[in-house]
Parts: structure tokens; C-alpha cells; sequence
């Protein structure tokens, strides 16, 4: 039997390999004090100075803090600031006291202007540098901090609310040196926070595992909590078999996840809209009436009653915040024939291709997407579609070499100064976040004045001002505000839904789960 | 049996003597005919987008039901089939012209020649057949053409493998011997003597790599890498069965074309298990 | 046969030079930027190009494409294989990571659809030309004619999500991972990977069988008096199945691909998922890593292929 006892040996030795993979030390925990939640995708690291992602910044509103957060309902509410004062030219947070580190060290505010110096240098690699740059930052006690912004800006609290500029504890990194800091381990493992719960381990691909913080400054009643970055698909899947507790799902479920048992579903309108972005230095694209015809052409209402089964509104601005819309905007609503009219009127050339580039693998999306190319094909626009990566889609903004993008997201609900950078001269794309490369300095004038005012009505007059030319020009072809759906099991109790799922997770210090 | 039979012919009375063979080759034969005829039987455009129709089930109008832009199932599902079915034969096709030239080159010469593409055959087979096609999906554009070529260009071994090795052993035998004393040249002696002689064994290795294809292309579809949208495969067609809600109330979405997939390889794995048995009917081949 | 060794070896080592160049330059011509990837426009670019640019340097992607590829000859050869762009760990580190969950899965995957293969092997090959033999003929050829990854999607829906008999997907119960909890997550996706491995490999026992069956030596065993089920067992299955050694070794490399689709559907940690991620996040060092990882499997597992046949079959020279 020597033979095929070799080729026995050769299969035992493959299943010994397996069986002893050092990944699976057992860690066990009662499941009755831990609840799973699902990330849309796989963090990466949790560091404030890489680029925003959103996975990384769910993971880290959890085990982190801020100076200030932004609730479900999009105001600023005090995190490790329990008040500021805005002033022109400074504005001044005073911390809570006797806070500590979940090492036990105390936090004071030399951690915080550790922090803000850390990520208003840019040798430290930090991605916030530039929006932060000029600004001046002061702990004259222990528990002040000042911020000096460079020009006199009412919208920079947005710039450091959660879920950016995460505190970092001084008493960790403060000793690695500035230029190698953002490669630290410390953030592939970052287990000193401020936040209610503490880092406990990252299983690439299976999930992230936190602990409750015993130094937080009130008692945290969920003793684990396990991020799991995997499909919606599978995620919607999950809440049926009870091994999901908290996930997003998609429009499509909506009806099938609500008819589980014990799970409720929730909708708040999210901070930021689906749009496409048509290359305006491109000649083609220069004239407002061909944007407008192309508006004309989309059946946006159906796109809404269909794809998102009703859970969304259809855009048509680039502003969110609704005090700085005003009471009527045009609505460029579905009409076919005014869309082929327009287009024939600006000159339109019907032989023109264009190429419609976005990201696929979200079902909603990739179905808007089929939906634009035929209905502006019925217009008189040939499009062809694109599917991308990532990375070549954003290397099309910077060489402008798109023709229409289409894609979504953004956070412009808590101050309208966001959405400002979307549609700024000084801001095209990568300094900014201006993909479409419109440039109007009247607009300009009008935000910039608006940001220079600490009053909300004087702001809010010139935003108007500023939302009714973007409505008239058409910078975006703004389809589709979405509304973010939270599947909860019924052992999760306390969550309170926001429309931002980046700063989906900004009450979970008072989440609790039941038996 | 009688004597008066050519191999050719009795290969043929064998292989229509398989039931299960005879049977794939039927419907492999419906399918391409429906695939043909796709646009006179379909009754709808492939691509024509229906809001207010969406997601139907089937009903006189929408023999298969509507997709999520409502779309037609059953006008896709054909011209998927199309496509599937192109890029299966094609690639396998080129994959063999490739391969059965290669290796009748490597067999007929032998030495510098046979190390050279057998080592190339050893290069290709351990290139990552995913990377490869995400790279040059995103090079060349992901494209029907593009599947085709990356398909084929991983594929050749095979057929080459054989068919160095059947000449190899042709090469002793005594009647290409006889052909070289005679001063036949090296080309004349592929062309002759060793393409007829590995056509038979070429053709069950084509077949079997057909099957292979098709369930290939289905995959790379499925994981997002394969044809473009508006176009559809039988494979982008079955990714709407990841969605619970569509596997659950919606069959008609997903459970047509994955029928059509399995229905076609099987038919056309029975065909190749056929002409093997026809072949080689000894079954000395694994 | 140390003289066979070295020249299969030496071979080996050219053909894998001839990979490692091929796969450097097929990874740096996709297309975008990896720096991009890190930048992200819907929240912050306010680093602006000089940012960009320090990425650049501190990645070292701003030196020519040959020179970066001798750093990384030069480096792999003492086992560094560099830095992943985007978690900044080892790439040594992250592979190994998520062999462990590969190896588990393709493994057990391996002994389940062997173990049906030589059943169904062995019962059609006796069972010849029989109801039972056509059937396992059909059996086989519909395990592999239904995608893997459909075959998956159905499981989990069956199994979990309706019968509720094991967990939908992952490797663990994030706060368990007991042995036993792995066991359930296992089950599943290795059942379903080890149906599309029984397929091809019951014909191969079955050819084999039919064979050996028909060879002189069993025909003297019975002539001896030796029952069918002895001499079944002990001499032709034992000698069908070395061939099938040789096929199994030359089938991982396959397997391994196969698993990517499946390690989709089901969540499991492994490296195809890693892989498929790594290309969409244009992780170079990790891609580059994962490709040569898969060349030196197959490299391998060919010579563990020819290795093990000559050494089973001493009637097979090594020249």
C-alpha cells in the first residue's frame, strides 16, 4: 500500500496545514453581549491622516473621538468639546475634564494640538494638511483649545467634525517622527482611543472586533461589537439568519427584510445625492441648454418610484442643506420632446459619441446608469457605456479625459460650505472635489461672501442667492437623492438612525442590547 | 461489423449510437438556431428600456418576465446565448488552431524548437489566468474580443500538449518514416501526414474546452469582468441571483440563463464524451 | 535522478524569470493611478498634486519601471516581497494571512470530491455498462456543467437561509472561531468545490479501473481463487490510482482559480478574494505577490507530479 499511502499522506498533509492555521485562535465571547454590524467595505487602516474612506471612518467614530460630531438630524453636537464659541477670527472649544485615554492616561489638551498640528503638517503625509493649512492652533490651559482659521470661515467646523480630525493620544505617537508617523503600526492597530469602544483586532476579509472601553466616560453597556465588511447581498442575507444586527440594504430588499422577524427598517434622507458629472471644459458640454436638455431627457421620477422603490426625492441642486435652498427651483421635469428641442437649439451634433464612465457592482446604480444611456440615446444622444475601476476613474477627472461620470455620495447636509467645493473655480478636481470643472465667479463671490458672516439669515440669503444660479446652470446632472435604509435586529436597542452612514454610528456609546 | 466501413464512418455509427451524445448535439443545435435567429424570435429589443415595466413576471407580452430596467428576460436571454456561445467556440477554436500547430511544430522538430514551446507552454498555464484578464480588460477594454483573445491565449496548451505527443509517437511509425526517406519536407509532412491523423483527438479536446469556456465566461461575468453592459452573457444575467429578494420572488431573473448555461455545457460535454468514445473507442485516452 | 532533479529544477527557476517579468509589466499597465486610489474626491483632496507627488516618491513609483523591478527581484529572493500600498503590511504577511483559509478550504475540498470520485469510480467501473454506471457518468457531467458559483448561491439559500442548518457565509462566528465553528462554516463552500472536483475525477478512476481490471495480473489473481472485492481492492484499484496522484497535483493550480468565485459567494477569507481586491485597489506589490505565488504552486506541483509518479511507478525511468 506504500503508494497510495503517499498520495493519502499528500492530501493529510494539505488538511494539517489547514487545520493548524495560527489565524484561528478561538477568542470566545458570549454572543448574548455582542452584536455584529455590517461596513460596506474592507477598511484598510485607521489612521485621520490618511484620505477619508468610509469604512475606515465608521470603524473609527467607534474607537476614536472628536472635539464634535454631527447628529441624525445634521447639527453639530459636543463630543470631547462640551461647548465652542465661533468668532470671526477664532474659535475657542472648552473640554470636558477628567477624561481618559482607554490606557488610563488622562486626555488634556495638549493632545489635541498634538493632533491639529499633526494633521496640518503636511511632512506627516496627512491628507487634511491643505484644508487645514495657515490655520493657527492654541492650548492656553487644559482644557482649551483655539483654532485660528487662515480666513474668517463659519464653515470650518465641517472641516473637523467627525468623522474627521479623530483625536490621537500624544502620550503613543507623540514620540515617532513627523515624516514616518503615517506609516506607524500603530494604525493598522490602534488600540489607545478616546471612543467607547476599543480596538481589539483586525481579520482582513472577516472582520474588525472592538471591546467596550472601561476608561470611557460612562458606562458602555455592549461588551463586543464586530464590524463585518462583506456584500450587501450577503449582509441582507445575514439579518434573515440572525447573524447580522445592524447593516444598510438596498431599496431592492427593502420589502424582504422588512418581513423578518424581529428586524425593523428605517430610512432617513441621506447628505448627498447621485449624480453625473459632464466634463465642462469639454466645448461639447459648454452650453447650459445641452445640460439642461439632458436633465429633460431622464425620467427621474420613475428612476425614483422604481430603482429606489420610492425611498428618495429627485435632485436638483448641488446644495443639501435645506436652509440654503430656496423655496423653488425649476424641476426639469421628464419631457422628451423639450429635451430634443434644447439640444437642437444649442447645435448638438447627433453623430457625437460620448462615453458614460462609473463604477460598477451596486445593482441601483448600474441599473440608473443603462436607464441615462437609453433615455438620452431617445433624446438624440449617443452614449456609450463604461465600466471602470476606481483608480482609472478618478485618473479620467485629473486628465480630464471623461466624458460623463456617474456617481454619488458626498456629505453637504450640516453646512453648505460643502457643497461649495464641488462647484468652486479654486476647487477642480484633485485640489478639490470639482469634477466637472465648472467655473462661475459670480457663484464664487456669493459663497465666499456668505462664509465670511457668522449670521445664519445673512448666510442663508446669499446660499439662495448662490442654489438659484446652480439650479439655472446645471454644474451636475444631479439624478437622485437616496434615502439610507438601517436594518436593526430586534437585540439591538437605542440605535438612532442618520441619513450619513459615515457618522451612521454617532450614538453607540448609548447602544445596548437585550438578552 | 463489416470490414467495407472507414474508421471515419464507423467513429460516425458509434457516436449516433450514443443516445446522450446524440441528444446534446440536438439541442446544442436548437440553441444555436434560436441564437441565430435571435432577433426574428425574440419580438423584442434586447436593450429597450421599459420603466414602467419593471421587474414583471412572465405574461403573454414578456414570455420570461422584465429585468430591473424592464428590459425583456427572454430577448436577453437570446442574445446572451449569443454571445456565450461565440465566445465559447471561438475561443476554443483559436485556442486549437494555436495549440494543434505549436504542437505538431514542437513533435515534428523536436530539440531547440520542442523546449521552447513546451517551456512556453509551462509559462502560460502557470500565469494567473485572473490577472491576466483584469489587466488587459482594463488595456484593451473589457470586450467581447478581448475574452476571446485572453481565452485563447491561455488555453492552447492543451491542445498542443496532445498533439506534440501524438506526432511524437506518429514519428516512429513506419509510413512517415518511409515519407522522410523519401525526402518529404518537414511542412508537408505536418500538412500531410500529422494534421489528419491528430484531427480526431483535436476534435474531442476542442469540444470538452468549448464546455470549459462557456463556464468560464460565466464566471469572469459574474465577478464583473466579462461582457459590457448594455450587452448581456448568460453569466451577467446570473448575478442577479446574489440578491436574496430576486432569488426569492423573482426566478424569472436568474433561473434562465442559469438552465441555459447548464443545459449547454452539459450538451456539449455529452457530444465531446461522444466523439471520444468514437474516436478512441478502446478508451486508452484518459 | 539527481541529475533529472537539477535540470528540472534549473528549468523551473528560468521559467519562473520569465513570469515574475511578464507579470511586472502586465500589473503596471493597468491603468490608473495607485495614488489616485488613495485620494478620494467625494470628501477631501485638499493635498493637492504635491501631496500626490510625495505618495509617489515615498511608494516608489516614480523610478523606472526596470529598476523597480530588480529592487523587487533583488528583495524577493531573501523572501521581502515589499510593502502593501494600501494596508502598508508586509506582502509576505498579508499572503500568508490567507493561505491558512485557502489551504483549508481547497483541501478538505480535495478529500470530499476524491472520496466520491473513487466511490463513484469504482461503483460505475463495476458495475460497467449498467443503470449505475450511465448514471455516475451523468451525475459527473452535470457536476461540472452547473457554474460553482450558482451551485453556491442555491446551498446557501437551501441550507442556511431555509433549512437554517449552517452559517450563510465567512470562515467563523466572529467571537467564536472554535473548531467546531469553523467545521460548519466549511462545510458548505467545500462541499460545493469538492462536487466540481468529483466530476472529472470519476472518470479518471472509472478509465483506470477498466483498465487495470482488464490486465493480465487480475485475471491471474482470479484464476487463483482470489475473490472479485480482494482483488478489487488490492491490486486494481491500488494500481488505478497512481496515475491519478499525478492529475490531483496538476489539478491545485486549477482548483485554486476555481476557488476564487466561490470565495465570493460564501465571504471565506482566502486568497482569491484578496487577490480579486487587490487588483481593484491597484495594490501592485500584493497583485505581483499573489501572481508568483500561484506560478511557484503550479511549478511545484508539476514537479511533485513527476516526482511522485516516478517514485510510485519505479517502471518509469526519470531521463
Amino acid at each position: 500500500m506504500n503508494r497510495l499511502s503517499g498520495a493519502l499522506a499528500v492530501v493529510l498533509l494539505g488538511l494539517a496545514i489547514g487545520c493548524s492555521d495560527p489565524t484561528n485562535t478561538p477568542a470566545r465571547v458570549s454572543p448574548h453581549d455582542a452584536i455584529n454590524v455590517y461596513l460596506y467595505q474592507k477598511p484598510k487602516r485607521f489612521s485621520p491622516l490618511d484620505p477619508p474612506s468610509g469604512p475606515d471612518q465608521q470603524v473609527m467614530t467607534l474607537i476614536f473621538d472628536n472635539l464634535l460630531a454631527v447628529d441624525d438630524s445634521y447639527t453639530f453636537v459636543p463630543r470631547l468639546a462640551e461647548r465652542w464659541e465661533v468668532a470671526e477670527d477664532r474659535i475657542t472649544f472648552h473640554l470636558r475634564q477628567g477624561l481618559k485615554w482607554s490606557d488610563g492616561t488622562p486626555f488634556t489638551s495638549r493632545d489635541v494640538l498634538f493632533t491639529y498640528k499633526l494633521l496640518a503638517d503636511a511632512e506627516s503625509g496627512s491628507a487634511l494638511a491643505g484644508r487645514l493649512a495657515g490655520a493657527a492652533f492654541e492650548a492656553p490651559d487644559d482644557t482649551t483649545f483655539v483654532i485660528r482659521p487662515a480666513r474668517p470661515n463659519v464653515g470650518f467646523l465641517s472641516l473637523v467634525a467627525r468623522p474627521y480630525a479623530f483625536i490621537l493620544p500624544e502620550h503613543v505617537l507623540g514620540r515617532e517622527p513627523v515624516d514616518r508617523i503615517a506609516s506607524s503600526a500603530f494604525f493598522n492597530h490602534p488600540t489607545v482611543g478616546l471612543g467607547p469602544y476599543t480596538f481589539v483586532s483586525y481579520r482582513t476579509d472577516q472582520y474588525v472586533e472592538l471591546a467596550a472601553n472601561p476608561h470611557y466616560r460612562k458606562p458602555v453597556s455592549i461588551a463586543r461589537i464586530f464590524l463585518k465588511p462583506i456584500s450587501s447581498d450577503v449582509a441582507t442575507a445575514q439579518l434573515g439568519t440572525g447573524e447580522m444586527d445592524l447593516a444598510q440594504i438596498s431599496p431592492t430588499d427593502l420589502r424582504t427584510v422588512a418581513a423578518f422577524k424581529g428586524v425593523t427598517v428605517a430610512a432617513r434622507p441621506s447628505p448627498g445625492f447621485i449624480r453625473m458629472a459632464a466634463d465642462l471644459s469639454d466645448k461639447r458640454f459648454a452650453d447650459p441648454r445641452i445640460r439642461r436638455a439632458m436633465l429633460h431627457a431622464i425620467d427621474r421620477k420613475a428612476l425614483v418610484a422604481q430603482l429606489l422603490a420610492g425611498r428618495g426625492r429627485v435632485q436638483n441642486s448641488s446644495f443639501v442643506t435645506p436652509w440654503a435652498l430656496p423655496g423653488t427651483l425649476e424641476e426639469y421635469a421628464y419631457d422628451p420632446a423639450r429635451a430634443r428641442s434644447l439640444l437642437a437649439e444649442a447645435g448638438w451634433n447627433p453623430a457625437e459619441k460620448v462615453t458614460l464612465s462609473w463604477i460598477p457592482g451596486q445593482r441601483d446604480r448600474d441599473a440608473a446608469a443603462t436607464v441615462v444611456q437609453s433615455a438620452l440615446g431617445a433624446a438624440g444622444m449617443t452614449v456609450e457605456l463604461k465600466q471602470v475601476q476606481a483608480a482609472e476613474l478618478l485618473e479620467s477627472y485629473e486628465k480630464r479625459t471623461f466624458d460623463l461620470a456617474l456617481y454619488g455620495g458626498g456629505s453637504y447636509a450640516a453646512d453648505p460650505s460643502s457643497s461649495a467645493t464641488t462647484i468652486n473655480c479654486a476647487a477642480f478636481y484633485p485640489t478639490g472635489s470639482n469634477v466637472s470643472n465648472y467655473c462661475d465667479p459670480s457663484l464664487d463671490t456669493l459663497t465666499a461672501q456668505a462664509d465670511a458672516l457668522t449670521d445664519r439669515e445673512q448666510r442663508a440669503k446669499l446660499y439662495q442667492e448662490a442654489a438659484r444660479r446652480d439650479n439655472a446652470q446645471v454644474p451636475y446632472l444631479w439624478l437622485y437623492n437616496p434615502d439610507t435604509l438601517w436594518a436593526t435586529s430586534s437585540r439591538l436597542r437605542g440605535f438612532k438612525p442618520s441619513g450619513d452612514f459615515t457618522t451612521g454610528f454617532w450614538n453607540a456609546d448609548e447602544w445596548t442590547v437585550a438578552g | 461489423m463489416s470490414t467495407a466501413l472507414s474508421p471515419a464512418a464507423l467513429a460516425a455509427r458509434r457516436f449516433l449510437g450514443n443516445r446522450l451524445a446524440l441528444a446534446g448535439a440536438v439541442f446544442l443545435t436548437a440553441a444555436g438556431v434560436l441564437a441565430l435567429a435571435a432577433p426574428l424570435v425574440a419580438g423584442h429589443d434586447p436593450n429597450a428600456v421599459d420603466l414602467a415595466a419593471f421587474r414583471e413576471p412572465p405574461s403573454a407580452a414578456h414570455l420570461l418576465g422584465t429585468d430591473s430596467t424592464g428590459r425583456d428576460v427572454f430577448a436577453r436571454l437570446l442574445h446572451a446565448g449569443r454571445i456565450s456561445l461565440l465566445v465559447g467556440l471561438l475561443s476554443s477554436l483559436a485556442a486549437l488552431a494555436v495549440g494543434t500547430l505549436l504542437g505538431a511544430l514542437a513533435g515534428v522538430f523536436g530539440g531547440a524548437v520542442d523546449a521552447v514551446v513546451m517551456r512556453a507552454a509551462d509559462v502560460v498555464l502557470s500565469f494567473p489566468s485572473l490577472v491576466v484578464i483584469v489587466v488587459l480588460a482594463g488595456v484593451l477594454g473589457p470586450s467581447t474580443a478581448m475574452l476571446v483573445l485572453v481565452f485563447a491565449a491561455g488555453n492552447w496548451p492543451t491542445a498542443c500538449r496532445v498533439v506534440r505527443g501524438l506526432t511524437l509517437s506518429l514519428r516512429e511509425q513506419e509510413y512517415v518514416q518511409a515519407a522522410r526517406a523519401f525526402g518529404a519536407g518537414r511542412a508537408a509532412l505536418i500538412g500531410r501526414h500529422v494534421l489528419p491523423a491528430v484531427l480526431s483527438q483535436v476534435a474531442v479536446v476542442g469540444t470538452l474546452l468549448v464546455a470549459q469556456m462557456i463556464l468560464l465566461e460565466a464566471v469572469l461575468s459574474f465577478l464583473g469582468l466579462g461582457v459590457q453592459p448594455p450587452r448581456a452573457s448568460w453569466g451577467t444575467m446570473l448575478t442577479d441571483a446574489q440578491n436574496l429578494t430576486l432569488l426569492q420572488t423573482m426566478p424569472w431573473l436568474w433561473l434562465p440563463p442559469g438552465l441555459a448555461i447548464a443545459l449547454t455545457v452539459l450538451a456539449v460535454n455529452f457530444v465531446g464524451d461522444g466523439l471520444r468514445d468514437a474516436v478512441d473507442p478502446k478508451g486508452t485516452r484518459r | 535522478m539527481l541529475a533529472y532533479l537539477v535540470r528540472r529544477l534549473l528549468s523551473n527557476a528560468a521559467v519562473f524569470l520569465l513570469i515574475s517579468v511578464g507579470v511586472f509589466l502586465l500589473v503596471r499597465a493597468v491603468p490608473g493611478d495607485p495614488v489616485r486610489m488613495m485620494v478620494n474626491p467625494e470628501h477631501l483632496a485638499a493635498g493637492g498634486p504635491a501631496f500626490a507627488a510625495a505618495k509617489r516618491t515615498e511608494l516608489g513609483l516614480d523610478q523606472p519601471v526596470l529598476v523597480r523591478y530588480g529592487i523587487w527581484l533583488r528583495d524577493a529572493l531573501g523572501g521581502d516581497l515589499g510593502y502593501s500600498f494600501v494596508s502598508r503590511r508586509p506582502v509576505a504577511e498579508v499572503l500568508g494571512e490567507r493561505m491558512g483559509p485557502t489551504v483549508l478550504l481547497m483541501s478538505t475540498a480535495l478529500a470530499i470530491g476524491l472520496t466520491l470520485a473513487v466511490a463513484a469510480g469504482t461503483l460505475a467501473a463495476v458495475r460497467r455498462n449498467t443503470a449505475i454506471d450511465y448514471a455516475t457518468t451523468v451525475a459527473g457531467l452535470g457536476a461540472i456543467s452547473v457554474p460553482s458559483f450558482f451551485l453556491g448561491i442555491a446551498a446557501i439559500y437551501l441550507f442556511s437561509l431555509r433549512l437554517g442548518w449552517v452559517p450563510s457565509s465567512g470562515m467563523s462566528t466572529p467571537g467564536d472561531g472554535g473548531g467546531a465553528d469553523i467545521l460548519a462554516h466549511l462545510v458548505l463552500p467545500a462541499a460545493v468545490l469538492g462536487l466540481s472536483i468529483a466530476g472529472p475525477f470519476t472518470r479518471y478512476v472509472r478509465a483506470g479501473l477498466l483498465a487495470e481490471l482488464g490486465a493480465d495480473y487480475v485475471r491471474t489473481a482470479e484464476a487463483k481463487g482470489a475473490g472479485p472485492g480482494r482483488v478489487l481492492i488490492r491490486h486494481a484499484l491500488r494500481n488505478a490510482l497512481i496515475p491519478l496522484i499525478t492529475v490531483v497535483m496538476i489539478y491545485i493550480p486549477q482548483l485554486l482559480a476555481g476557488a476564487v468565485a466561490l470565495e465570493q459567494v460564501f465571504a471565506w477569507p482566502g486568497m482569491g478574494q484578496l487577490a480579486v481586491s487587490s487588483i481593484g485597489q491597484l495594490d501592485h506589490p500584493v497583485v505581483i505577490g499573489f501572481a508568483m505565488f500561484v506560478a511557484v504552486l503550479v511549478l511545484v506541483c508539476n514537479l511533485a507530479a513527476d516526482l511522485l509518479y516516478a517514485v510510485a511507478d519505479p517502471r518509469i525511468g526519470l531521463s
